[in-house]
């Protein structure tokens, strides 16, 4: 029984394996290749409120910003796709017509390597910029 | 009767629903058909997604389990073809979930077909899950193999994208992550055990074997989540509940 067992698995995995190697990323098959080639350099997303870094879950109605324009520009290298679409999708769901009275400034910072070790470039480069209100994350 | 695995796959599928489903939901009027008015795609995007819903429910209630299986798996197919379309990549969840169910299917229907009981069905599904999620392992370490090469294992590059994961963490992570980023030597150990685990992954065919497998996937994405912020409890919830099928 546990000889059955063994092969049925042994089999769905050569099967499986075999197939989505072979046909790539089609559902249900993937090459499930995320993460498979992390960028050798950061640019990470910065949300600043009034100048000061805060979360973009502690902004409200805001006003100003296209979410489409909130994405790292195709010459910059970075891992941190996934962060832009949740403020995308952040600013879709908390959007408003009116000015706000916090300035708000989105853009990206590098991550670089020094002596080995990873530091924070300290300057900001903006790419939309609008208001909003802040509240408490 | 084995439910484990079948709560298992319901929970991805609420998972599914709830993280990334919203964000792929966001992007549909991208691919609205331009026969159908704005009003009659929504209509049909939230039918689907009642559906779904539905379906999600009586699986896990185990009410026509085969039925609404293969509603969820058609929804799911619908919803991964949009998100696909509209992100430009596939989420991580439905790339587990999607083949699990589907092997879950087609284990239930060949099981119907040759006349076994329910039983019998459930221990060949599990069977026939293990291996595949053994081979979505083993790929997902070859294709870090055949992208980056060793370098992959680099100290300096984990280091650095665990440093870029710290700054939107919650206080002690933050520390943690910005404290190991300091040590690229550890990172790369970090590194090299998740590529060993992936590699391990056919010990996962042998059912002995299959509980400590298990465990070591646990250890492997509690691990991610705690240094880069990657969060997949599905991967984590699907190799225990067919590790651990539950009692006949």
């Amino acid at each position: 029984m546990r000889s059955f067992s063994t092969a049925v698995a042994g089999f769905s995995f050569l099967a499986f394996g075999y197939a989505s190697w072979s046909i790539g990323e089609h559902f249900p098959f993937s090459r499930y290749d995320m993460y498979a080639r992390p960028a050798t350099e950061g640019a990470i997303p910065v949300v600043h409120a009034n100048g000061v870094l805060t979360p973009i879950s502690s902004l409200r109605e805001i006003y100003g910003i296209d979410p489409n324009a909130v994405r790292l520009p195709d010459h910059i290298p970075g891992n941190m796709g996934f962060r832009f679409e949740e403020i995308q999708d952040h600013l879709r769901t908390h959007r408003s017509d009116k000015p706000g009275p916090v300035d708000i400034q989105i853009g990206y910072t590098a991550v670089k390597m020094r002596d080995g070790v990873p530091s924070l470039d300290q300057s900001i480069t903006v790419i939309a910029e609008g208001s909003g209100r802040k509240v408490s994350p | 009767m084995k439910n484990g695995v079948r709560k298992g796959l319901g929970l991805g599928c609420a998972l599914y629903g709830v993280v990334d489903l919203p964000s792929v939901l966001w992007r549909l009027d991208a691919m609205r058909p331009e026969w159908a008015t704005l009003l009659m795609f929504s209509g049909y995007v939230f039918i689907l997604v009642v559906v779904y819903g539905a379906a999600l429910v009586a699986f896990v209630r185990g009410q026509r389990p085969l039925l609404t299986a293969g509603v969820l798996y058609l929804c799911l197919t619908q919803f991964t073809t949009w998100g696909v379309a509209t992100t430009g990549s596939l989420s991580v969840t439905p790339s587990l979930i999607g083949p699990m169910l589907l092997t879950w299917i087609a284990c239930h229907t060949w099981g119907r077909f040759r006349r076994h009981s329910d039983p019998e069905c459930e221990a060949l599904s599990v069977d026939a899950m293990c291996g595949v999620f053994a081979a979505m392992m083993v790929i997902a370490a070859v294709s870090k193999f055949q992208a980056s090469g060793l370098d992959w294992a680099n100290g300096e590059t984990h280091a650095m994208l665990i440093f870029e994961r710290h700054l939107t963490a919650p206080g002690p992570l933050r520390w943690f992550r910005n404290l190991l980023a300091q040590s690229p030597s550890l990172c790369a150990v970090g590194a090299g055990s998740v590529w060993l685990i992936e590699a391990l992954a056919p010990l996962f065919i042998w059912k002995p074997l299959r509980p400590i497998y298990a465990w070591l996937v646990l250890m492997m994405f509690t691990g991610l989540a705690l240094t880069l912020g990657i969060l997949e409890p599905a991967w984590i919830v699907m190799p225990l509940a067919l590790a651990y099928p539950g009692k006949r």
